[in-house]
């Protein structure tokens, strides 16, 4: 690993400064992808501007309807949250299929998103929750969808003056989801394909990763679905079927791009089984 | 702290307040390895993914292959040199002698550390909670069973001395 500047900024204002400032500077959240990439001189940064003491940028909270999540929150944090287990279970399942437990002790669901990997695992429930990122230039904010804020492998659209303060999901109450990852191994692998469906009265929401550039939203299949209560067999089939033909999946170490088709297939149809049949709860 | 490459930091290890001047780019396990003599942590992978170096920051286990030392300034680290109370060994450690846990010895360290944190929050966990809790710990020696053997084993002496 290079040798590189480190600060420790105490204020968001200052941490968005020293970033403009330096054009080799990235930020350090829990840093379990970016020390990664480091230790592996894949990133060579000139400056890390360790986030940690903005304690403000930490914390889960419920506000008029409102769900806060801050950047800098934990994904062990989130997997753990009551509020969260209460009201969007879901999302607390994606946190708990992050690496190890001991990656989530560390990583955050800013870094996550940030970091945005096709295979992000919050990016699936992020996106199919409606989630908006929160981006500040240390003075103002500005607010776009994750969906947006995610634009390719490793990319996002933060500008260099700009920091991603948190996510806002908006009425958090009356979702039925459900996320599903298939990977090689059960447990700390990154997925082969992930899958977040939600349901909200008669709207459904279906988020694919794994299987484009950046996790997508399949709004063909949910149209075709809006406002019927109970879909049968054959019509959830349909709607499965259009997901695996909209996916762009590739072929790589992880699985081929047929088998991801089969498992969109099979699993959009399987969960939202789960969600529109008597008793699916969550 | 300095701004660059050298830091001072002030930090506590195994309960003894520590400072000490290191660079940026080094990490903390190295430091813990190298400047303390600390070696129970390992580096396995070097990427986060086999646990062999688990200590408690701040009380949760973490990879200390992908801490900065550096960013351990103001925090509290516990190793497995400083679960056991002097001149014992701690009953999670009796247990994996016990229970035949311990085959090579090179993950066991960051397993009794995750196990120790896994026992401190939930004293009385399932076999599958045990299992969750120890998935960012690899072995390749004993095929786990014995290690969630010797979990169990210590959980219930240790709710048993907690009376």
């Amino acid at each position: 690993m290079n040798n590189f500047n480190y600060e420790r900024p105490r204020s968001l204002r200052e941490a968005v400064s020293l970033r403009s400032r330096n054009a080799g500077a990235f930020y350090l959240a829990g840093g379990t992808d970016l020390i990664v990439q480091m230790r592996d001189d894949l990133l060579k940064p000139s400056l890390l501007i360790d986030l940690k003491a903005l304690k403000q940028l930490e914390g889960i909270d419920m506000k008029k309807d409102v769900l806060h999540i801050a950047a800098l929150t934990k994904v062990s944090a989130v997997e753990m949250d009551r509020t969260l287990l209460r009201t969007l279970p879901f999302l607390c399942d994606a946190a708990g299929f992050l690496g190890s437990p001991l990656t989530r002790n560390k990583a955050t669901i800013g870094g996550n998103i940030c970091n945005a990997s096709p295979a992000a695992e919050f990016g699936t429930p992020l996106i199919a929750l409606n989630a908006r990122a929160v981006i500040s230039d240390g003075e103002k904010t500005r607010v776009m969808a994750v969906e947006d804020f995610m634009t390719g492998v490793k990319k996002n659209a933060l500008k260099r003056g700009e920091l991603l303060s948190g996510f806002i999901i908006p009425d958090p109450k009356g979702h039925k989801g459900r996320f599903f990852k298939k990977s090689r191994i059960k447990l700390v692998d990154l997925a082969t394909v992930n899958i977040t469906v939600i349901k909200k009265g008669t709207e459904y929401r279906i988020a694919i990763g794994s299987c484009f550039i950046k996790p997508l939203r399949i709004r063909t299949a949910e149209e075709m679905l809006r406002g019927i209560k109970e879909p049968d067999a054959r019509l959830l089939g349909k709607a499965a079927r259009i997901c695996a033909e909209e996916i762009k999946p590739i072929d790589d170490l992880r699985g081929t791009a047929d088998f991801r088709r089969d498992i969109v297939f099979h699993y959009v149809k399987k969960l939202l089984g789960e969600l529109t049949a008597k008793g699916g709860q969550r | 702290m300095k701004k660059g490459f050298v830091h001072e930091i002030n930090f506590t290890v195994n309960g003894i307040k520590r400072a000490l001047s290191v660079h940026s780019n080094e990490t903390l396990l190295k430091v813990l390895r190298e400047h303390y003599g600390l070696t129970g942590a390992k580096e396995g992978c070097g990427g986060g993914e086999c646990g062999a170096c688990t200590v408690l920051l701040n009380g949760s286990p973490v990879n200390s292959c992908l801490v900065l030392a550096v960013e351990a300034d103001n925090a509290h680290i516990l190793t497995i040199e400083g679960i056991a109370a002097k001149d014992s060994i701690h009953p999670i450690q009796q247990a994996f002698i016990e229970y035949g846990a311990v085959q090579c010895g090179f993950c066991t360290p960051g397993m009794i550390m995750t196990a120790y944190a896994l026992l401190q929050k939930n004293p009385d966990p399932d076999e599958a909670q045990i299992k969750r809790a120890l998935s960012g710990n690899l072995c390749r020696c004993t095929g786990y069973v014995q290690i969630i053997e010797a979990v169990k084993a210590a959980a219930k002496r240790m709710k048993g001395k907690r009376g």
